[in-house]
């Protein structure tokens, strides 16, 4: 016995140390090394702000004072988080959940699970593990849960609660799903179990909530003048019998968050241990097969690391369905727009020039009946919305929007094969999300100039209105496209600062990369719409005085948008070229 | 008739004539020499089977001379034409297939060959598709997507994918990979109806017998370089010492020294 515990913790000892001595290592390579110097600095400047921006007198945190939780209790985010942490709690009852199954590698399971090692040790492992995870989730949270109002007490306080609330939250998931496990032993299905647990939990708040109507008077109009007075009327609810009954365990969890002195901490911490010591000995207590779940989740974790790690990041993990074509591919019979064609049917399947057709005329007839009848707050909001998602789409809609060689690259060499041209498979790749944003934006513009209020503004006839709507409608795509090129030539020339390389992908180093990589794609974005924006305002400064503002203007629009395809046909050939002599063997070498 | 096809068997060398020409092929990975100083020619007919311990260059090799990564130094010819100089008409007469099938996640089986037959400029598609899908029998999954793919499945859809535009040229990595005996046998008539079509084939395999019975040529590479060219009988001539009936296989632990080293 004593043997296999030493052979886990060597096992759980060394994996840490090699982790650790791997990610030391891999800093001889500059790339490794400045990301860890970038993602020092940005931790630097966090710890920074941590323990160099509020004095302890303004942080109100005392090395003595009261030890009663009382204060805590009445705290509005402490009644706020026990309601949200019950929240949770009863959603690992009513959520629909597979067999219980505990988190192993494919590893530990191939070594451990046929080990001569007692079933309980295994639990212990397990739970050991999801402690020493925790810990890193817990130091993440409390560096960006800050804020004298909501966390009155240290970083340690906050750190310390966090792991608290997490290992409850984690143990309790464990023994909830063990519990669920023996039901359908049992034969209680889970829509049954979900149903019985459902109506219990409306039967127990409608019954508390009546039970304290009649304790507890109704909100009066100075309850309700303002948000604090609210808060106040929440609190003193769910402060008063027998509602605050319910959420006495989430309180005690809690607790230590929210302390306010290290008296007050030591006081709320020991009920949190007790209720973390409740759980791990209902897990460990618990006579529930595991082993074959937790196989099939080993399993299913391996296989979606593996597809990170061959760039295959999808949002969602819901497996693919095939699609109906988004046009007909023999329609334009160029290879570029086959590419299109392919890439379109990875995106979702509203994003079609049907559903872009039919927005077009809603939008049409909505700010018709916008602008006949008296609907300025209507027209004001659509103008806002408007305003804000069509720079969203312009600008944060490139580094969203990823259907080309960013999520392409895994199949470089199948790419590389084809009787293309660089620029060919470059354009063809780039095509999908400069048409979908494209398409979102001119819907948005043609909302925002259809609504838009010209009989106010007099020197906007409508030839200078429409004329501008055009200008913006192709300066757009034109816009998105350059961004695109830039992202796409960033995935080419540093694929393993982008994608997930052979290594493994966390650290402080990795996000370094990623901030300097982002700053730095930001920068020659920058620099590559300046020639534009410089030269329209030169010919606008120039011509203004002699062709009038109108004519001023056009002229300006027409250099930026020359400039800008200029420098996509410029950026096509030379990214093209790129990619010819792209190598991905030799980045994953590196 | 396929314009692209037919340009590119108009262009095609004579039967005598070397479809693949590879002269002094080279690749360097900084200090590291993955391939040195290789040459080899593959004609009509002929398929030549890429041999060699773990590391030896066989993939890198084949990656190289299919137009996938840029060789360091070397001529690589293609059915006349000039991988580096021309490589838009000397990738229209070859088809590469990895050792793992690399497929679109969204696209359905017919999508696929529809999105190829795009790229290659092949004209009518359905027609050589369809004879394609029934030979690697997976007509029945024409509407389905990689994902719902077996292993196998997926590898006869990259071949499928590889021969719409009837490739003169063929490179196969480890084309035996995850396949089941059935598989196995339908692949190694697959690679040699093809030879018999006039193709050239190169395949890189560690399977000994796979070489010997598909195999007209063999190429041992150990560490980079050749030590070994010629027919199948010709090599098992140079490493036997007279004596007969000696295996490939031990003709391959003989020429390699039995060690990655």
């Amino acid at each position: 016995m004593h043997s296999v515990i030493n052979a886990l913790v060597y096992l759980r000892f060394t994996l840490i140390r090699n982790a650790i001595v791997t990610r030391i290592q891999r800093l001889k390579q500059p790339k490794y090394l400045f990301g860890a110097i970038a993602g020092g600095f940005y931790f630097y400047w966090v710890f920074y702000r941590q323990f160099s921006g509020r004095t302890v007198g303004q942080s109100g945190v005392a090395s003595n004072g009261s030890a009663t939780l009382t204060g805590i209790y009445a705290s509005p985010f402490a009644t706020g988080g026990a309601l949200l942490f019950m929240v949770f709690i009863l959603l690992y009852w009513v959520w629909p959940r597979a067999r219980a199954a505990l988190t192993f590698s494919e590893a530990e399971i191939a070594f451990l699970f046929p080990a001569p090692i007692p079933r309980h040790t295994l639990i212990h492992y397990r739970m050991i593990n999801l402690m020493l995870g925790l810990l890193f989730t817990a130091l993440i949270f409390s560096l960006f849960s800050r804020g004298a109002m909501l966390f009155p007490g240290t970083m340690a306080m906050r750190f310390i609660g966090w792991w608290m609330v997490l290992l409850t939250l984690g143990l309790h998931s464990i023994a909830s799903s063990f519990v669920i496990t023996r039901l359908l032993d049992r034969g209680i299905t889970s829509l049954r179990r979900q149903w019985v647990v459902a109506a219990t939990t409306i039967a127990v708040v409608v019954s508390f909530g009546w039970w304290a109507s009649r304790s507890i008077p109704s909100p009066t109009p100075a309850d309700l003048v303002d948000i604090d007075a609210l808060r106040g009327y929440a609190v003193n609810l769910f402060g008063t019998a027998p509602l605050s009954w319910l959420l006495f365990p989430a309180r005690l969890v809690i607790a230590p968050m929210f302390a306010r002195s290290w008296m007050q901490f030591i006081t709320a911490l020991l009920p949190a241990i007790l209720v973390v010591a409740v759980h791990y000995y209902w897990v460990l207590r618990s006579e529930v097969s595991f082993e074959e779940a937790s196989i099939i989740k080993a399993e299913k974790r391996a296989a979606k690391i593996a597809s990170i790690r061959a760039g295959k990041t999808r949002v969602g993990s819901g497996a693919p369905t095939a699609r109906k074509p988004p046009f007909d591919i023999n329609f334009i019979r160029r290879p570029e727009v086959a590419f299109l064609w392919k890439n379109l049917l990875a995106t979702a399947s509203y994003l079609r020039l049907k559903t872009a057709m039919i927005a077009c005329v809603m939008i049409i007839f909505a700010s018709q009946w916008i602008k006949q009848g008296d609907h300025e707050v209507i027209r004001g909001i659509v103008l806002a919305i408007g305003g804000v998602f069509s720079g969203y789409v312009l600008f944060l809609g490139p580094l969203i929007a990823r259907q080309d060689l960013r999520s392409d690259l895994p199949n470089t060499d199948i790419l590389k094969s084809y009787p293309l041209r660089g620029w060919q498979v470059v354009l063809g790749e780039i095509l999908t999300p400069v048409v979908v944003l494209s398409f979102i934006f001119w819907l948005l513009l043609l909302a925002g100039s259809l609504c838009l209020h010209t009989e106010s503004l007099k020197w906007m006839t409508p030839g200078i209105h429409w004329s501008a709507t055009m200008v913006i409608a192709i300066t757009a795509p034109l816009l998105c496209t350059i961004q695109i090129l830039v992202l796409n030539a960033g995935a080419i020339l540093f694929p393993s600062w982008v994608q997930l390389g052979q290594g493994n992908p966390g650290g402080i180093e990795v996000m370094g990369q990623r901030i300097l990589f982002i700053a730095g794609l930001m920068l020659i974005i920058v620099f590559s719409l300046l020639p534009a924006a410089l030269f329209a305002v030169l010919i606008f400064l120039l011509t203004k005085w002699l062709l009038g503002i109108v004519m001023a203007t056009t002229l300006a629009a027409i250099t930026v948008i020359a400039i800008l395809i200029v420098e996509i046909v410029f950026g096509l050939e030379w990214l093209g070229q790129k990619f010819e002599q792209f190598d991905l063997s030799a980045e994953l070498r590196s | 008739m396929n314009t692209i096809i037919q340009q590119a068997a108009n262009e095609t060398p004579s039967a005598t004539q070397a479809l693949i020409d590879v002269q002094g092929l080279s690749k360097h990975y900084d200090q590291f020499v993955a391939v040195h100083d290789l040459s080899f020619s593959v004609r009509p007919g002929e398929v030549l089977g890429l041999v060699g311990p773990n590391g030896a260059g066989k993939t890198t090799t084949l990656r190289s001379i299919s137009g996938i990564i840029p060789p360091t130094a070397g001529k690589v010819s293609i059915a006349g034409h000039d991988l580096l100089n021309d490589p838009i008409h000397a990738k229209r007469a070859l088809a590469f297939f990895p050792d793992e099938p690399r497929l679109f996640d969204y696209l359905t089986v017919r999508q696929h060959l529809a999105f190829v037959a795009r790229v290659y400029g092949v004209e009518n598609h359905e027609a050589i598709a369809q004879p394609l899908l029934e030979e690697f029998e997976i007509a029945e999954k024409a509407d389905q997507l990689p994902g719902e793919l077996s292993r196998g499945m997926k590898q006869k859809l990259a071949i499928a994918c590889g021969m719409l535009h009837s490739p003169k040229v063929m490179f196969f990595d480890e084309p035996l990979t995850g396949l089941d005996p059935l598989g196995i046998r339908r692949m190694k008539n697959s690679i040699l109806q093809r030879a018999r079509q006039g193709a050239a084939i190169v395949l890189s395999s560690h399977l000994m017998h796979l070489l010997e019975e598909v195999c007209t040529h063999v190429l041992i590479l150990k560490r980079g370089a050749k030590i070994a060219e010629g027919s199948i009988s010709e090599v098992v001539a140079q490493y036997s010492a007279g004596e007969s009936d000696v295996s490939l296989e031990e003709i391959f632990i003989r020429a390699t020294g039995g060690s990655e080293n």
